[in-house]
């Protein structure tokens, strides 16, 4: 637990250090929200839920892939997780450490994000606040779970970086995506990160601003769950510590 | 720690990493493993270290907690200070006993003491290479385990920063502990007690002492016998 705690401080100092992480993941999502609803500001709209949810569904995704699958598998490849995983005896420390350091920036970056929004487009901060909290909280552990695949992939950083970004863009995209088909949509929800995001969002914000709950979706919402975090659990394993790109 | 007759190679690799490698490490002395670039020294540790699966031939190997592996570079933020990673070495170590400040004290002399912490208050990246090289090893080297590893820690290093490298990774040298290092700096090694194992193309063409290592040069230049070693012993073990 003191190693985990010990990654932890270290990540987090690590995360304060790289700027550029901030201006992808609150800058750029500030500039795009303004400029694409920029007529919010003379007149808020009734409804405005399924943006808001959209762009914070695209915050967390790049959050967790980009800033903790990624980050993962640049660690095994500059040799940071072997040199560690000997001092440590161990990669879970390492893993859990930077997992849950990636959650806090996370709730950092999402909090600011919806005040900052929530002031220029004068909406109810403190309800969109208790929404994208609760979002995060039930969300971000799974996701990181269901990211661990990305660090046990053969590939350069170089090479996944530009790709999950647009990985992601398409994935945030294809949200409202419908298959005219029940049984689709509902594997759809599953098996698209940014779906399921997506639509606990709306589940969450059902509950915040009407205190109604959908049963159904909540269902399918916790089956997908327990996918991603059984999908990291069967891999923690298979995270290696040294090089798969190079000899 | 034994190797018998040990193959290795990776999946991608036309070649073998190590072919038919037999040696034998010792407590008490430096084990120097030396070959050209790509010869498979960091590959022949990351086998004893067991960050790679090991294949049939390795005896009385060490788990992953009684092993320190130092690795050629891995990448820091240059914004942090010295304290961050020499907290993080010794924080995380898994056999944690003392604060990382306790361990110092207890561990360094004065000199040593007084230096790493000057570098603990600055940002590594105003730290010069050999600097930032020293903390790593210094720290590296309060780790207590039965085997230290150290893939070329004299890589870009000016003589003097070298010389204190050498210095600490030779004190680390006790009958309770293997100490292994691979280097391509050899005129380093003249002062000290090791045993030299040089590796070709994942061969071993010469193993012992270094008056023997240099005895390979009519003129005992360190830099001649390993030339001289390659072109004779390497081109008769590969026909």
């Amino acid at each position: 637990m003191n190693q985990t705690i010990e990654y932890f401080k270290y990540f987090n100092k690590e995360n304060l250090a790289n700027k550029m992480t901030g201006f992808y993941t609150l800058i750029i999502p500030i500039a795009f929200m303004l400029f694409t609803n920029y007529s919010w500001i003379n007149e808020t709209p009734d409804y405005y839920m399924s943006i808001v949810s959209a762009f914070w569904t695209f915050i967390i995704l790049l959050s967790i892939f980009s800033g903790y699958g990624i980050a993962l598998l640049i660690n095994r490849e500059n040799g940071f997780l072997k040199v560690f995983s000997f001092i440590s005896g161990s990669k879970t420390p390492i893993i859990i450490g930077k997992m849950f350091s990636q959650i806090l920036y996370l709730f950092v970056v999402l909090f600011v994000f919806t005040v900052t929004i929530g002031f220029l487009f004068q909406l109810n901060v403190f309800l969109l606040t208790i929404n994208v909290i609760l979002l995060a909280a039930v969300i971000s552990v799974p996701l990181s779970f269901l990211a661990l695949v990305i660090p046990t992939l053969s590939v350069r950083q170089e090479t996944i970086a530009p790709a999950f970004m647009l990985v992601i863009v398409l994935l945030v995209n294809t949200v409202t995506f419908d298959f005219q088909s029940s049984v689709i949509n509902t594997i759809f929800t599953i098996i698209n990160p940014a779906a399921l995001t997506y639509d606990l969002s709306l589940l969450i914000s059902d509950v915040v601003w009407n205190a109604s709950f959908d049963i159904n979706q909540g269902i399918v919402i916790l089956i997908g769950i327990v996918i991603y975090i059984g999908i990291g659990l069967l891999i923690i394993n298979r995270v290696g510590v040294t090089s798969l790109t190079q000899r | 720690m034994k190797l018998q007759e040990v193959n290795y190679q990776y999946k991608k690799s036309p070649e073998k990493a190590l072919e038919n490698l037999s040696l034998t490490f010792s407590k008490g002395k430096l084990n120097i493993i030396l070959g050209e670039n790509g010869a498979g020294k960091t590959t022949l540790f990351d086998l004893i270290s067991g960050a790679l699966k090991r294949p049939s031939g390795f005896f009385n190997m060490l788990p992953q907690e009684d092993i320190c592996y130092q690795q050629q570079t891995f990448s820091i933020p240059m914004t942090l200070k010295g304290d961050d990673y020499v907290k993080l070495f010794l924080n995380t170590e898994r056999k944690k006993e003392t604060t990382a400040v306790e361990k110092m004290k207890n561990n360094l002399n004065d000199n040593d003491y007084e230096k790493l912490n000057r570098l603990r208050k600055m940002r590594m990246g105003d730290m010069s290479v050999g600097e930032r090289r020293w903390l790593l090893v210094r720290t590296i080297c309060l780790l207590d385990r039965k085997l230290h590893i150290f893939d070329e820690p004299t890589a870009g290093l000016d003589p003097n920063a070298r010389e204190e490298v050498m210095r600490t990774i030779n004190s680390m040298v006790d009958k309770d502990r293997y100490v292994l290092m691979s280097t391509h700096i050899l005129h380093e090694l003249e002062n000290v007690d090791c045993d030299i194992f040089f590796i070709n193309k994942g061969e071993l063409i010469f193993q012992g002492s270094y008056q023997e290592f240099v005895a390979e040069d009519k003129d005992r230049n360190p830099n001649k016998a390993f030339q001289n070693l390659l072109v004779n012993k390497g081109a008769s073990n590969h026909g």
